[in-house]
């Protein structure tokens, strides 16, 4: 055996040592105890309904924060070679801590929602605006669901809207999601408030 | 071609990588395997936590005082505080009990609700370690100081009393509240799904699969319920049996005057769409194969506020079944009704003041988490005994023996 071969080997072995650590070296981190990093959460949340692919984003990828009044667009992709409607509803919502002594948040209070329904052809990709016009409270939690809206909730949906009145069930899609979810919050901003009674005094959209 | 000197060098390289990798390996980066979660229905307590946090004194003094009072002398109550003065306020709310009080500092700031922060998984082998796992996050941090410290919480209980207990957590949102388990099965709400839903999980399934995977139960997703935590609507109380709340006997029991006074917030939701969810959950448990009882409750129209009687905490000791079961002043009808439905079940009750507690959206189950719990095994009796013992207590009769439940 020759020196150059055992500098072959030896190169070679090297650099598929280096690949393998570092192929391999990641996947053994599985999600689970303290201390090691997570599975990243999804950055986009998808909702399907019926091969119709739809993506939520303020418009113009804005920052949303208080006092704004949210302009959100969907992005819908038919992924399927056939046409097809979907009823899809968005809704924002609200809530916030009712003092900071209490268990939990106070329960979502809808602050907009709209409802379309849109047709599209084979593969056709949509940009729709949604201009909700309410202004965002400060020091709240914003959460924006997506789900299926009118008679598609109700598990029936036109196969031919031009046939007239022909149904077929409809292929189960995924729950709501949520969409979009972000924070008004304030630095310094005091929003907890205790009543005479020793209730919580719920904020209301009134108090900001 | 590839010459016989670069096919050595790839096998050499391959065996020194995986090498390396193993030898590299940090054990404290896998996770222990762990057990089921532990029921909230079945083995005597053991080590209980509670958080306190000296601003919410008002909140939960009176309960911790008759909980604790009441709690057996061989049960251990980790106290988890900011720091030592934290726990010095908290001292003097208890009046002596039996049980042992361990404080356990963390330095930060936190609330005082124990039972969302994690769920106690059981070793997975006797002697082995409890696992707490919490969740991905905790709701409404960016905007709750006090939720932030509290996402903490399992971690610092994990470094305190390593190595027999450990930290673990999940890829997953939720709430403890979220869940409710007994020896079976993990009821689980709605909300869960959707705070996870494209966040964590693609889709239903692999929620469900990761859900099963780590608490080692049945998960039933409960397809409607009250938007609220599991224990402030339904409890699981052995032998397939299921408390849930029903507003139409709350309204029953109190009179029109009586319920005005409590001044709820937005006042009381008896509404039939209120009515509607409590008793879709009482279908959903009556399907999975639970015999199905029902408790009076008075629900708030804000939603959160409930005057609920399934916010308990079970025990049980031997051939006892105990409920520590909250009582609320100025309405002592819906107490009596409630109180004889868990005697009427074979339950020992003590009582436990929440007239403070309940107004925050929690109540006596909200505030206490349990760590570990002893096994119970059936007893051995004749079958007059059985009978007997039966008539009085209509849930299985056991005896606590040494070791963890699993």
């Amino acid at each position: 055996m020759k020196t150059k071969d055992l500098l072959t080997m030896a190169t070679v072995a090297l650099g598929t040592a280096a690949l393998t650590v570092v192929t391999f070296w990641s996947n053994r981190i599985e999600a689970g105890s303290e201390g090691e990093v997570l599975a990243p959460a999804m950055t986009t949340q998808k909702w399907v309904s019926h091969g119709v692919e739809m993506t939520l984003a303020p418009e113009k990828g804005r920052g949303l924060k208080a006092g704004d009044a949210p302009v959100f667009e969907l992005k819908a992709i038919n992924r399927t070679n056939a046409s097809a409607s979907v009823c899809v509803r968005l809704v924002m919502s609200c809530s916030s801590p009712a003092n900071p002594l209490s268990r939990t948040v106070t329960l979502p209070r809808v602050l907009w929602q709209d409802e379309r329904l849109l047709t599209f052809k084979a593969g056709e990709t949509q940009v729709v605006s949604f201009p909700t016009q309410t202004h965002l409270p400060a020091n709240v939690e914003v959460l924006v669901s997506m789900g299926e809206g009118g008679p598609l909730a109700f598990g029936a949906v036109p196969a031919n809207p031009s046939a007239g009145g022909v149904l077929r069930t409809v292929v189960p899609t995924q729950p709501d999601i949520v969409a979009m979810s972000f924070s008004t919050a304030v630095p310094g901003l005091q929003s907890f408030l205790v009543s005479d009674s020793g209730f919580p005094r719920i904020p209301t959209l009134s108090n900001y | 071609m590839l010459r016989w000197q670069t096919i050595v060098g790839v096998l050499i390289g391959l065996i020194s990588g995986f090498t390396i990798l193993a030898l590299t390996a940090n054990p404290q980066i896998r996770p222990a395997p762990s057990g089921p979660i532990l029921s909230e229905c079945d083995g005597h307590l053991r080590e209980l936590v509670i958080q306190y946090e000296p601003s919410a004194r008002t909140i939960v003094a009176a309960a911790y005082h008759d909980f604790l009072d009441a709690l057996e002398s061989d049960v251990t109550v980790h106290v988890v505080c900011s720091n030592r003065a934290a726990f010095d306020d908290f001292a003097t709310i208890v009046d002596h009990p039996r049980c042992k009080l361990l404080p356990l500092f963390v330095n930060h700031p936190m609330t005082t609700w124990s039972r969302d922060r994690w769920v106690a998984l059981a070793p997975a082998s006797p002697g082995g370690p409890t696992t707490l796992w919490s969740p991905r996050g905790e709701a409404g941090e960016e905007i709750w100081p006090a939720r932030a410290g509290d996402e903490r919480i399992g971690k610092d209980i994990g470094a305190a009393l390593a190595p027999r207990v450990r930290a673990r957590r999940s890829e997953l949102y939720f709430d403890g509240g979220d869940f409710l388990t007994d020896s079976e099965n993990v009821f689980v709400v709605p909300r869960v799904l959707q705070r996870n839903i494209q966040h964590t999980v693609h889709n239903e399934q692999e929620f469900l699969r990761i859900l099963a995977a780590d608490l080692k139960r049945r998960v039933i997703l409960l397809e409607e319920s009250p938007d609220h935590h599991a224990g402030m609507f339904m409890a699981s109380v052995g032998n397939r049996t299921m408390l849930v709340g029903d507003p139409a006997w709350g309204r029953r029991s109190l009179p029109a005057t009586v319920i005005d006074s409590l001044g709820l917030p937005d006042g009381p939701d008896f509404t039939p769409q209120t009515q509607h969810l409590f008793d879709a959950v009482a279908s959903q448990c009556a399907a999975a194969g639970y015999k199905v009882v029902r408790i009076p409750v008075v629900p708030a129209r804000d939603g959160r506020t409930f005057l609920t009687y399934v916010n308990v905490i079970m025990d049980q000791q031997g051939d006892r079944r105990i409920v520590y079961l909250p009582f609320y002043h100025g309405v002592d009808s819906l107490n009596a009704a409630a109180r004889e439905v868990w005697e009427h079940l074979g339950y020992q009750v003590r009582l436990v003041d929440c007239s403070n507690t309940y107004r925050h959206f929690g109540c006596l189950h909200c505030l206490v988490n349990v760590l570990s719990r002893q096994a119970c095994t059936p007893m051995r009796r004749t079958v007059t005994e059985k009978k007997e013992a039966m008539r009085e207590a209509p849930v299985p009769i056991c005896r606590c023996a040494a070791g963890p439940i699993h």
